[in-house]
């Protein structure tokens, strides 16, 4: 395959890729995190999940052009909705399946008809041409040399590293983050210590809602907002959790930044229109050599 | 004229509906058969159709060109099965789906070779010279004024049928049953002496020469290709048209087949009262509640049977 090389490259444009790959490893981050907890824990791989997003972007759009209200009321309106999102489906359709004892290709195909719906309704609501939300996209700064920094990635960054922070600090210190992670690790060893799985069901769902929608306001920002967005996004942030080690939620927060540097730093090498398939080169990699994940721990099925 | 009874309008749909069986044969040897959840079977198709018409625009001979891109899309099965078959169900899922997307990438920025998003159109040239000699031909037997588009609607769904007779044949032979078992429990197979690894690997690459086929007919079909036609949707609209007609059942993926193209495009003669393009959004969300529905409720399709279903991978 003929690869045309773009070298040399020049420190200030290994900082710029750096801080793209922060911005769009954010996005992914938020998205694997949520992707990952509902896996471990629901054994749901959900394909919907990228369409939650766009969904997410689609709420901050009426919020935030339709109805002309700042920006954070339409990030906090995207984050209630999707959670609400989370909620209702878990109700209507994963528990009452879990119940009759689905089984992980069968939820999996039915995330896929959930996927069809969700972005047809999308589709059907907002039409398909793309849609931006109301920031200064143009507002940049050059601290010093050919290095830029744009306002929006500075907004992705501050928004989403403050929100995972606090997810990791959520996951690692309270009760309800804890019992997560141990219900992702094992879910059965989990219930008959006494845990209250069905209460931690419906805070997983609140949290994995609640990142999607804000991952789909931040990708609606950083980037522009179509009917397929999310699911676009969706196998770089399946990447994400496999780099992570599938169910490890810390692992899909670090899989999310190490992707987005990943697909970025690639641009300094190969032409820019190759990263979406370096992405995908890493999660096939990575899955043959080590399928419990870069920074997963080696576990026992 | 009304589209009702415009033939040409019938036999798109009906070709369409054809080529999306056949390639939906390939899908169910593997899903249906073997139990390998292949999202990235659209790409076998891309191989064969591309291969097609890379040949077809360099002057090779049709008849060369046809068997050749169904052993390059069988050789790509066995290439992505070698190092991914050992994945878990799941794991391969997701694999298959990234192996895809690369491949569609590359056609994407290979622009010098595949005219990238510009479009492949080599391949119509010898196709309407072919296609104008068999109308004449059909003419000729006495048929007043033959569509242009009888000839292929033929072709594809001879050729279907004889995949689906192929598949039959190959049910009643003990190498389906080895897949079977394979499918059902793959430690008693290999503990009755089945090698299981080499029994998916013959599967995958049996459906990806079936995807194959499909892309070659698909290359008249479409006369100009672009990557854009070979997205993951078209395989989930296969897996769509698998759920529907039954995972298992060769007779369910026809009628699978004609079902979502009467959705997807045989509805177009319907005048509905609002926007073509929010027409077209609800056809897609019929066929997702449609997934869903089948999923939730009747897993096994319309023609499968449920003892045969393992989708607890």
């Amino acid at each position: 395959m003929r690869v045309a090389l773009r070298l040399p490259q020049t420190v200030d444009e290994f900082i710029n890729t750096t801080i793209n790959g922060l911005s769009s490893g954010a996005i992914y981050a938020l998205g694997a995190v949520g992707l990952s907890l509902v896996y471990g824990i629901l054994k749901l791989v959900n394909f919907a999940h990228g369409d939650f997003m766009t969904l997410g972007g689609y709420v901050a759009f009426a919020i935030n052009v339709s109805a002309g209200a700042p920006l954070w009321v339409a990030i906090v309106g995207a984050i209630a909705a999707i959670a609400a999102l989370g909620l209702v489906t878990e109700a209507v359709i994963w528990r009452p399946m879990r119940r009759k004892g689905a089984g992980v290709m069968q939820l999996l195909l039915l995330s896929i008809g959930l996927a069809f719906v969700i972005r047809n309704l999308i589709l059907f609501q907002w039409g398909g041409q793309p849609r931006s939300l109301d920031v200064d996209n143009l507002q940049s700064w050059n601290p010093f040399g050919d290095v830029n920094i744009s306002a929006i990635q500075v907004t992705v960054i501050l928004t989403a590293g403050i929100v995972i922070l606090l997810v990791a600090l959520m996951l690692k210190t309270t009760l309800i983050g804890k019992t997560m992670r141990a219900l992702s690790d094992s879910f059965d060893l989990a219930e008959v210590s006494g845990v209250n799985t069905r209460r931690v069901v419906t805070y997983t769902w609140i949290l994995a809602g609640s990142l999607a929608g804000l991952a789909g306001v931040l990708a609606a920002v950083y980037t522009t907002l179509t009917p397929n967005t999310g699911f676009l996004l969706l196998l770089s942030i399946f990447a994400a959790v496999v780099l992570g080690g599938i169910g490890d939620a810390y692992g899909a927060l670090l899989g999310g930044f190490a992707l987005g540097l990943i697909q970025e730093w690639s641009t300094n090498v190969v032409e820019p229109t190759w990263k979406e398939a370096i992405g995908f080169l890493v999660l096939i990699i990575v899955l043959l050599v080590r399928p419990n994940g870069f920074f997963g721990r080696a576990r026992t099925v | 004229m009304d589209p009702l009874l415009a033939f040409g309008f019938w036999a798109f749909v009906l070709t369409f509906a054809g080529i999306y069986a056949i390639f939906v044969l390939g899908l169910q040897v593997e899903v249906g058969d073997t139990g390998l959840i292949n999202f990235g079977h659209v790409a076998f198709m891309a191989i064969g159709a591309y291969a097609t018409g890379l040949m077809l625009t360099n002057g090779w001979s049709v008849w060369l060109a046809m068997p050749l891109a169904v052993l390059a899309a069988a050789a790509g099965g066995l290439l992505l099965g070698i190092p991914t078959l050992r994945l878990r169900a799941d794991y391969f899922a997701i694999t298959t789906i990234a192996a895809g997307e690369i491949l569609r990438i590359a056609i994407q920025n290979e622009q010098g070779t595949t005219g990238g998003t510009q479009g492949l159109r080599g391949a119509s040239g010898p196709w309407r010279d072919f296609n104008r000699d068999a109308v004449d031909w059909l003419e000729g037997l006495g048929w007043d004024n033959v569509d242009r588009r009888t000839p292929l609607l033929v072709i594809v769904w001879a050729v279907a049928v004889l995949v689906g007779l192929l598949l039959v044949y190959l049910g009643r032979t003990p190498w389906r049953r080895n897949l079977r078992a394979v499918r059902e429990n793959e430690e008693a197979a290999a503990a009755a002496g089945v090698n299981v690894f080499s029994y998916k690997l013959q599967s995958l690459a049996l459906g990806s020469g079936i995807a194959g086929l499909a892309g070659v007919l698909y290359t008249f079909f479409s006369t100009t290709l672009f990557p854009n036609q070979f997205e993951p949707i078209f395989t989930f609209v296969g897996f769509a048209i698998l759920i529907i007609g039954g995972i298992g059942s060769y007779f369910g993926v026809v009628i699978g087949s004609v079902v979502v193209a009467f959705i997807v495009s045989g509805t177009r003669f319907l005048d509905f009262p609002i926007d073509a393009d929010k027409v077209a959004a609800l056809r897609f969300v019929l066929i997702g509640l449609l997934i869903m529905g089948f999923m939730a409720f009747r897993p096994q399709g319309v023609f499968g049977k449920k003892e045969e279903l393992h989708l607890d991978a």
